[in-house]
């Protein structure tokens, strides 16, 4: 990658930092928690991902989220569920 | 760079090992220290002589024996990581004035293994992450607050955090502006600065 190309990059990372419209489900300490893009607390725990990934569904239409980053217990991505708002 | 913000990590560079590595160069970016690693910057110095530097410029270092193992049958054991944590013992105990503050955190997979190969370590603190990313990304994040005393964030929002890092890195990948060979390729730095950049558009949220 060329200089502006990184410097592009970094502008993309700054914006994403910014950016408060996904829901993540993410492993810890052995549960699953729900969280919103921006906030340091989880909106709900729950015991199994199947049971978070049910109540994950109930996030959906409130607030601006528009996806759902689905994590593996090591903090990767497994997948990205777009929200069709219509 | 700062000596008393320089944070040398050693440890192993496998893919299985990399979800533990990313998550600990996290937290330490995320807490405003600056990892260091081994990767060849300068092909004429040799691999020890970049180690050595990297022992000389860090107050901390991580020292990760957790692949002090054979992988193989018949195999002979990895002891790179156990080698350098010897040096940078070396180097508290000989080094200058400046070198006997140094501080280390000393990782393995499971509790008491190191003693069967390592037992001069035993009366040290060593933690166990069980080969588990948000085991070893606490134990940091603790570690650091020990070293300093002072209020910095918790665990949990450290780890919350990384997974929205992550969650965005994705996305950014996804949308062809980065390469998977740009991702397996990217020097560690690079990597640092997208955290910090990541992090400067975070404060919009005021956490």
């Amino acid at each position: 990658m060329n200089t502006t190309e990184i410097l592009n990059i970094r502008n993309r990372f700054k914006e994403a930092g910014a950016s408060g419209n996904k829901a993540h489900v993410v492993a810890s300490q052995g549960k699953w928690i729900l969280l919103r893009d921006g906030s340091p607390k989880a909106v709900a725990t729950l015991n199994t991902k199947a049971d978070a990934l049910e109540e994950v569904k109930k996030m959906i239409g409130t607030g601006n989220i528009d996806r759902i980053v689905i994590h593996r217990p090591d903090g990767s991505v497994e997948k990205v569920l777009v929200i069709n708002s219509k | 760079m700062d000596f008393e913000k320089n944070v040398f990590i050693n440890c192993p560079f496998d893919n299985a090992y990399k979800p533990i590595l990313k998550s600990i160069y996290f937290c330490l970016t995320y807490l405003g220290y600056n990892p260091l690693l081994s990767e060849t910057k300068n092909s004429a110095e040799s691999r020890i002589s970049n180690i050595q530097i990297l022992i000389e410029k860090a107050k901390f270092s991580i020292h990760d024996i957790s692949r002090m193992q054979a992988s193989k049958k018949n195999e002979l054991a990895r002891f790179n990581m156990p080698f350098e944590l010897g040096m940078d013992i070396g180097c508290k105990r000989f080094g200058n004035q400046i070198y006997k503050d140094k501080s280390f955190l000393i990782f393995d997979k499971e509790h008491y293994r190191y003693q069967k190969a390592l037992s001069d370590i035993s009366g040290n603190d060593i933690q166990i992450h069980k080969d588990i990313p948000e085991k070893a990304l606490r134990h940091v994040r603790n570690w650091i607050f020990k070293q300093n005393n002072k209020k910095i964030d918790s665990a949990n929002r450290i780890w919350n955090s990384f997974n929205q890092f992550n969650g965005d890195f994705y996305l950014i990948l996804q949308s062809d502006e980065l390469s998977q060979e740009d991702v397996d390729e990217m020097p560690w730095e690079e990597h640092r600065n997208y955290i910090l950049q990541w992090m400067e558009g975070r404060k919009k949220f005021n956490n």
